[in-house]
């Protein structure tokens, strides 16, 4: 335990303080003691290696201040009245607790430096109900406690005069402290047995982001679909899960890597969602009374978006509760193999690209086994991409050589661009008609059109008598299966 | 004398400008118009593929056809509901007819009829909870079809609804396209300004429209009186006013009268619902003498209501009679 002795003797204070005094009892004298106790009680919260130091004000009403030291025993602090002198400050058994909000109060009145810092001071949520031990100290008879207050410094920094100063100038001549610690709370607590002390519990935070929406993704902070929008709320709370208002926070989106199927790596080019238009995705402001209205833009393509929010200017947050938007099309499945047809165009960086809506992929069951049925002697349809698990935009894995000759790679130079310009709902799909294998053979495209027309499904080029891409090797019809604009 | 010079050189330079250079910018627009001369569409649009590359688009659409469709409704010896349609390609039709289709309540499939030389087909809609019924002319070669003048019968199929007016697409077989007129890969993609006309145009012209009987008003097993007359009145309220195929204060008439009915089959006043179900009859039957006429084929005509000689279209007054016999047998 470390024992610090700290008295300062304010004119200002005792002006108060006599004020006070006189106005409750004409015999006592008047006297005023401020004590400044510090308590290291490193073994009873700290964690390991760490040191909570406890700086304590014991608002002694009585004649003088005194200190004590840790279980017991207590530092000679001068004489003790032990008469209650001015009650409202303290509590006993015999006073109610309806007298512990005056008694705050009236502590707010004399240091007015705390006004309305009540993170600094003690905590309302403390008990106060407690029945204070009457072997505490010589002589007194355990019916003159009042409140302390504390504020605790984060390790290393040791109990000293510096600080203990920082700490009366603090509450009494309203000069800023300098310190850098965390506030703290004060609590009720028990050193065995023995008698009561004021235990330091750091006033913790937490921020949490909040989609009024709700998400069916489980898990999911929300769920959005490529390029659509939703509004998140960030909120911060205290460990009683109190809002606190007013909190500088930041929030910034990072995308995970191979999430959305996209099985290729991000190579730093990824798109990324924006948060409040913003790219990089940074947001950043104040709760203000209830929270931190932020919107998250989904980028062209899917994935899982994470939203690490913090606190700023000094306080530290931890988050808690959900922080990942899925971004996505939703209740997409999977075509299964099946002899009606023939699943191409997989491939180590998109292995499922056979996602549709439910009824999209009955539609291109329909047309499989129409197609089937027509053309028993031909293969199967042969079907190429679809969308893919999530949807959203998908980028095609080829090497390329432009009208310049100029050769693309993918891995060198970047994937996401060049995607295909649809097949981002899983209402679309390719089927080969190209010269490879498995091809609609050109004998039989009037009819495979009028099967598509006739299933209430459209392609594109709409108004063609052939595929897209004719006479290029990626040459396949493209059918959007739920009809209309394709 | 300067000015002079300088309005010798820069005359000319304007000239040149216009000549070329203003004909090359006004080519670099997306755009889509119609000649009426040669009848066909021409749009110019920007490549998904090459950014910047303009590419062009001279279409036909598949809509100079003039059908009409006689519609035929009839209890079949099986029991279910039988449509069928005689389709007549009209003398103005530039195009063969190539394909019609409509979505319907219900259909069975195995009660699909089809002429020689056409295949139908019998599938549900992914958009809607409904079957889409439909026919085209099965052949290999782009361009035939129905010709003009020509009638072909014998489209038909079997349903367990009952019969209400639906919209019935037709869409002409154009000639094969010349490679020339489509110099890109695929159509403007829909999220582009031109690529919204274009596939607007599509939506709302490609197919010929054109009124006929078909299945519209379930009939739940077992048979509901109650429901299938709210089944006929919402036809009623909704598809046929909104069609403008009845005059407003008609079908009032025939509402209130319908919802009289409707409440007697709820306490299973059969008597009420008959004489209910006559008044009804007696009404189409005022405006369309031949409304309860079996077994005869009807067009719709919908100008007539418009311009006020009849209350009701014949298509639609011999529809409901047939829907309210059916639910007096029904009540048997």
């Amino acid at each position: 335990m470390i024992l610090v002795w700290f008295r300062k003797k304010s004119t200002a204070r005792q002006d108060r303080i006599g004020t006070r005094i006189r106005k409750h009892s004409a015999k006592s004298a008047v006297q005023t003691l401020l004590v400044l106790t510090v308590i290291f009680l490193g073994s009873l919260q700290s964690a390991p290696g760490h040191a909570t130091l406890i700086l304590g004000i014991d608002y002694d009403t009585t004649a003088h201040g005194w200190f004590w030291s840790g279980p017991c025993s207590y530092g000679n602090g001068g004489s003790v009245a032990g008469e209650i002198t001015h009650p409202y400050y303290g509590f006993d058994g015999s006073l109610a607790l309806n007298t512990r909000e005056e008694a705050y109060a009236k502590m707010l009145e004399d240091l007015p430096c705390l006004d309305g810092k009540t993170e600094v001071y003690l905590n309302t949520n403390t008990t106060c109900t407690y029945t204070y031990p009457g072997n505490f100290r010589p002589g007194g008879t355990g019916d003159d406690w009042m409140f302390r207050t504390g504020i605790r410094f984060i390790n290393n920094l040791g109990p000293t005069y510096t600080q203990e100063y920082f700490l009366v100038d603090y509450l009494y001549n309203c000069k800023s402290p300098t310190w850098s610690g965390q506030y703290v709370v004060l609590k009720v607590g028990t050193v065995a047995g023995r008698f009561t002390y004021w235990q330091s519990v750091t006033k913790q935070y937490f921020i949490k982001l909040v989609n009024d929406a709700g998400s069916s993704v489980p898990g999911a902070l929300a769920d959005v679909e490529p390029g659509k929008d939703v509004t998140l709320i960030a909120q911060v709370f205290d460990q009683n899960n109190q809002l606190v208002p007013n909190v500088g926070v930041r929030i910034e989106a990072d995308v995970i890597e191979y999430s959305g199927g996209h099985k290729h790596p991000n190579n730093g080019q990824r798109p990324k969602g924006k948060l409040n238009n913003q790219d990089p995705p940074i947001a950043t402001g104040s709760t203000g009374a209830s929270g931190f209205s932020f919107t998250f833009s989904a980028p062209a393509l899917a994935g899982d978006h994470t939203l690490k929010a913090s606190c700023t200017g000094g306080k530290t947050c931890t988050q808690q509760g959900p922080d990942q938007v899925w971004v996505g099309v939703k209740d997409l499945v999977p075509l299964q193999g099946t002899p009606l047809y023939a699943l191409i165009g997989s491939d180590t960086y998109h292995p499922n690209n056979h996602y549709l809506t439910n009824s999209a992929l009955g539609q291109v069951v329909w047309l499989a086994q129409l197609y089937r049925e027509t053309f028993p002697s031909d293969p199967v349809l042969h079907l190429n991409d679809a969308s893919l698990e999530r949807g959203g935009l998908f980028d095609i894995y080829y090497d390329y050589v432009d009208k310049n000759s100029v050769r693309h790679e993918r891995n060198a130079e970047g994937w996401w661009i060049l995607p295909h310009k649809t097949h981002r709902e899983g209402t679309d799909i390719d089927i080969r008609a190209n010269h490879l294998p498995g091809a609609i053979p050109p004998r039989n495209f009037r009819k495979f059109e009028l099967l598509v027309d006739q299933i209430g499904a459209t392609r594109n080029p709409s108004r063609t008598n052939w595929p897209a891409y004719i006479g290029t090797p990626n040459q396949h019809y493209h059918v959007c299966l739920m009809g209309g604009a394709c | 004398m300067t000015t002079i010079k300088l309005n010798r050189t820069f005359y000319p330079i304007c000239a040149l400008f216009l000549l070329f250079a203003v004909p090359a910018f006004a080519q670099q627009q997306e755009s889509l118009t119609y000649d009426p001369q040669t009848g066909k569409y021409t749009m110019y649009y920007y490549s998904n593929d090459e950014p910047g590359k303009l590419e062009r688009s001279v279409f036909e659409l598949p809509n100079k056809i003039d059908p009409t469709i006689k519609s035929k409704v009839k209890i079949s010896d099986t029991g279910p509901i039988r449509y069928e349609y005689k389709i007549t390609n009209g003398k103005a039709s530039k195009q063969n007819l190539e394909l019609m289709r409509l979505w319907v309540s219900h259909a069975y499939v195995s009660g699909q009829s089809t002429p020689e030389g056409w295949r139908g087909l019998t599938v549900p809609s992914a958009k809607t909870p409904e079957v889409i019924v439909s026919w085209s002319y099965w052949s290999d070669e782009y361009g035939t079809g129905l010709k003009p003048s020509n009638s072909q019968s014998g489209f038909g199929y079997e349903s367990r609804d009952l019969a209400g007016v639906a919209i019935i697409e037709a869409r002409g077989a154009v000639m094969p396209s010349q490679r020339e007129d489509y110099t890109g890969n695929m159509d403007p993609h829909a999220d582009t300004e031109i690529g919204k006309q274009y596939w607007k145009l599509l939506e709302t012209s490609e197919y010929v429209r054109r009124f006929a009987a078909a299945p519209k008003i379930s009939v739940p097993d077992p048979f509901d009186t109650a429901v299938v007359l709210s089944g006929i009145q919402k036809h009623l309220n909704q598809d046929l006013v909104f069609l403008k195929l009845i005059d407003p204060v008609f079908a009032s008439q025939l509402d209130r009268l319908l919802q009289a009915a409707i409440d007697a089959a709820k306490i299973n006043a059969t008597k009420a619902v008959r004489d209910h179900l006559k008044d009804l009859r007696k009404l189409l039957k005022k405006e369309h003498d031949d409304a309860d006429k079996e077994d005869n084929e009807v067009e719709s005509d919908p100008e007539k209501v418009k311009g006020g000689q009849v209350l009701i279209d014949k298509l639609a007054a011999k529809v409901l009679d047939f829907d309210f016999k059916y639910v007096e047998k029904r009540l048997k």
